[in-house]
């Protein structure tokens, strides 16, 4: 089956509409966009600061309740006006989708969360797009379409718009509960010392606060990988890795080929100190991995015998000299995993041993707590550990809308192969002339679709042609 | 089984799969060729099936850490999709072109292969790595499809007739990988709160996933509204995979990626 699309044939025969006139279409969109936009960097010009936050708590949720009141009061009381109707419709959600994407485009762009030194670009936000005024317009107004579209399609609430409903609304919540939500996130750090009860933390700005828990480090505890082992270059200061065999991990035994040595691993220790001229194990803070290399010359057979280390905080790295130029060396070895066993004491009471994990946080009154760094000088031996403590109240509404868009997403997997085939069926129509009302066409989308166009089923709109509807019928799939 | 015999792993597949794609195309002249396309196809998925889970296994950690490892993922999903999408849409092109893309992806990570090494920073170490890393490297194998088939509807178009065919072919391709995208955005949202403490960091490598999920977002919506436009919407598409490239790895050299927790 082939066919020729007659639609931009129509769209360019078709007399132009002045714009601000209605129905509106995409040219108000996209100056609303551009409005938007230019607005948000304007107040950033004439508004230095350090950049936006959302109110906490109940402001959050008075303007999170506003927008969906806003918008609901909107499609009851005015289901028929124009820039309501307008405001419900894919052509409002494009330019509002244009300017998140422009904003969140510069954010990509700029290196975020430093000044650049450079005025123009600080002085407009571009180097903290998040909490700039230019991203928060562009945020709100998407929320706003988001919103009058969802609700527009909810009245009255059918099963076949479940798709729409789960990818809409769950998005919209997790968009509004995720900003709205940031006013009352507070995230801080708490740095332990073995043996130190601490019951406060240090937020972003530096300032204290005070927590409804304490904690006392017990130990903290670090497993590493083998530290590798390579040649050295003196030339370029690094490694030469060429292939798989260049860098190796250190085992007893282990024997390869390498840079035009063969070599054979003697011993090695994984935590050591130096004596003399050789290494001993030895279980004590700053102990350090040392390994005995025999390194045998592969043409010419000269033989060195010697000890390799990467050294800690209070031992020297230690490289085998070869020849000219050519040394083996061990890297520091990298961290498998690590944890802080600290004693956790509530308000209510409750007085016990935890351990904390990264990607395992633990969650005790309210907040949630994650193993987030050490002392990297000290390496395993850090005498601290610092846990962040972060309380979100929010979690549950952004979650929720999580959930939401994951059954939204299945929906769209299950029914892509039908949309597909409809939306090709209305590319079929002959009769039907989309440009001819600039993208008014209130064509039903099809169930599960994320399109926002009105909703010619559920408000008796007069914009739907026969054709349209009559393809609507055949294909609406309950 | 280490990257030491992928050169090896890497000529057999590819060879296999280039007979697959030899006996499909003969299939137009004697059907019964066509036997040969699914055979030579399956065993060449064989192999490197078996090489990644020799790998994994030699690791002790799933390979999807380094970018080598997630070329090596690519390069399975793709001909996986291009089978699929010669057996339901009878288009023979879209396989022999994932096929091409794949041997361009893994023979990539034999001109400059990867050391082994089996470290995996704790951050990494989550239930969550592997459903993330597969979801979106299957969302990518399924929308560079998408974008070639974008390609080749303009090409059509240009010649005076849009096929039907092509464009659905394209919309589904675009729905089901932009579900899968979804889901991997979700993921990672959820990994995040895990791992460092918040869903959401703006971190460089979120920024770009989130301007490519709107783009793709974008073309549904243009499409569903405008099903005539199929111009501007093809071009949307092709466009939307340059998105997804600098997301994937372009973003690497970006000087907004600076510290980013996603450099790898």
């Amino acid at each position: 089956m082939e066919s020729k699309t007659n639609g931009e044939n129509n769209l360019r025969k078709k007399k132009r509409k002045p714009v601000w006139v209605f129905p509106w279409g995409y040219p108000e969109a996209f100056l609303i966009m551009a409005a938007v936009l230019l607005v948000g960097f304007a107040m950033e010009w004439v508004t230095p600061g350090d950049g936006l936050s959302a109110p906490a708590w109940p402001w959050n949720g008075v303007i999170g309740a506003a927008l969906i009141l806003g918008a609901l009061i909107l499609q009851l009381a005015l289901p028929k006006n124009p820039v309501v109707r307008w405001l419900s419709q894919v052509p409002a959600s494009m330019g509002a989708i244009a300017a998140v994407t422009l904003s969140v485009l510069l954010m990509g762009l700029f290196l975020q969360g430093q000044p650049s030194g450079i005025s123009w670009i600080d002085r407009l936000g571009l180097t903290r797009m998040a909490t700039s005024w230019p991203f928060l317009l562009s945020i709100s107004w998407f929320l706003f379409v988001l919103a009058m579209t969802t609700v527009r399609r909810s009245i009255p609430l059918r099963g076949r718009n479940i798709g729409f409903l789960l990818n809409h609304l769950g998005l919209w919540i997790v968009i509004a509960g995720g900003i709205l939500g940031s006013g009352d996130l507070q995230r801080v750090t708490m740095t332990l010392s073995d043996g130190q009860t601490v019951w406060y933390g240090t937020d972003r700005d530096g300032r204290t606060v005070e927590l409804p828990l304490a904690l006392e480090l017990q130990r903290f505890h670090m497993e590493e990988y083998p530290p590798k082992m390579g040649m050295l270059d003196h030339d370029t200061g690094s490694l030469i890795i060429r292939g798989e065999q260049d860098l190796v991990e250190v085992e007893r035994g282990r024997t390869g080929y390498m840079s035009g040595w063969n070599y054979e691993i003697l011993r090695f220790f994984s935590e050591s100190a130096r004596i003399d001229d050789r290494f001993e194990p030895i279980h004590d803070i700053g102990a350090a991995p040392a390994a005995q290399i025999r390194a045998v010359h592969a043409e010419r057979g000269d033989t060195v015998v010697g000890w390799i280390t990467c050294g800690s905080f209070n031992m020297r790295h230690q490289f085998l000299e070869l020849e000219e130029g050519r040394a083996m060396a061990m890297t520091v070895p990298q961290s498998k995993r690590y944890m802080s066993l600290a004693r956790l004491y509530t308000q209510s009471g409750d007085n016990r041993m935890i351990d904390i994990e990264v990607n395992h946080p633990y969650s005790a009154g309210g907040w949630k707590l994650y193993q987030f760094s050490y002392d990297d000088r000290f390496g395993k031996w850090s005498p601290i550990s610092i846990i962040e403590a972060v309380r979100d109240p929010w979690l549950p509404v952004v979650y929720t809308g999580f959930i939401m868009m994951l059954l939204g997403a299945v929906y769209l997997f299950w029914l892509g192969k039908d949309i597909g085939t409809e939306l090709t069926q209305k590319t079929d129509g002959e009769d039907w002339n989309p440009g001819a009302t600039d993208g008014q066409v209130a064509l039903d989308s099809p169930p599960g679709s994320t399109e926002t166009s009105g909703p010619a089923g559920t408000s008796g709109s007069t914009e739907t042609s026969g054709q349209a509807a009559g393809t609507r019928q055949e294909t609406e799939v309950s | 089984m280490t990257w030491s015999a992928f050169p090896a792993v890497f000529a057999v597949s590819a060879g296999l799969w280039g007979a697959a794609v030899a006996g499909v195309y003969l299939a137009r002249l004697k059907p019964r060729a066509e036997i040969m396309g699914h055979l030579f196809f399956w065993a060449g998925m064989a192999v490197l099936t078996i090489f990644i889970l020799g790998l994994w296994g030699s690791l002790d950690r799933p390979p999807m850490r380094t970018l080598g490892e997630t070329r090596l993922w690519y390069g399975f999903f793709m001909p996986l999709i291009g089978y699929l999408t010669w057996r339901r849409w009878k288009l023979s092109w879209v396989l022999a072109y994932s096929i091409l893309m794949a041997v361009v992806f893994l023979g990539i990570n034999v001109l400059n292969p990867d050391v082994h090494d089996r470290a995996l920073m704790p951050a990494l170490q989550s239930v969550w790595f592997v459903p993330h890393v597969i979801v979106y490297i299957f969302a990518y194998a399924l929308l560079a499809v998408s974008a070639i088939v974008a390609v080749k509807a303009l090409y059509e178009g240009r010649r005076g007739q849009f096929r039907v065919k092509t464009i659905t072919l394209a919309d589904n391709m675009v729905y089901i990988g932009f579900a899968f995208l979804t889901l991997g955005l979700i993921f990672g949202a959820i990994w995040g709160k895990e791992a460092w403490g918040h869903y959401w960091n703006w971190d460089p490598k979120e920024v770009w996933a989130l301007l490519t999920w709107i783009v793709y977002l974008a073309y549904i919506h243009i499409r569903a509204h405008c099903p005539d436009l199929v111009r501007p919407a093809m071009w949307t598409l092709a466009a939307a995979f340059v998105v997804l490239m600098v997301c994937w790895f372009g973003v690497n050299y970006l000087p907004s990626a600076q510290g980013s927790i996603h450099t790898y």
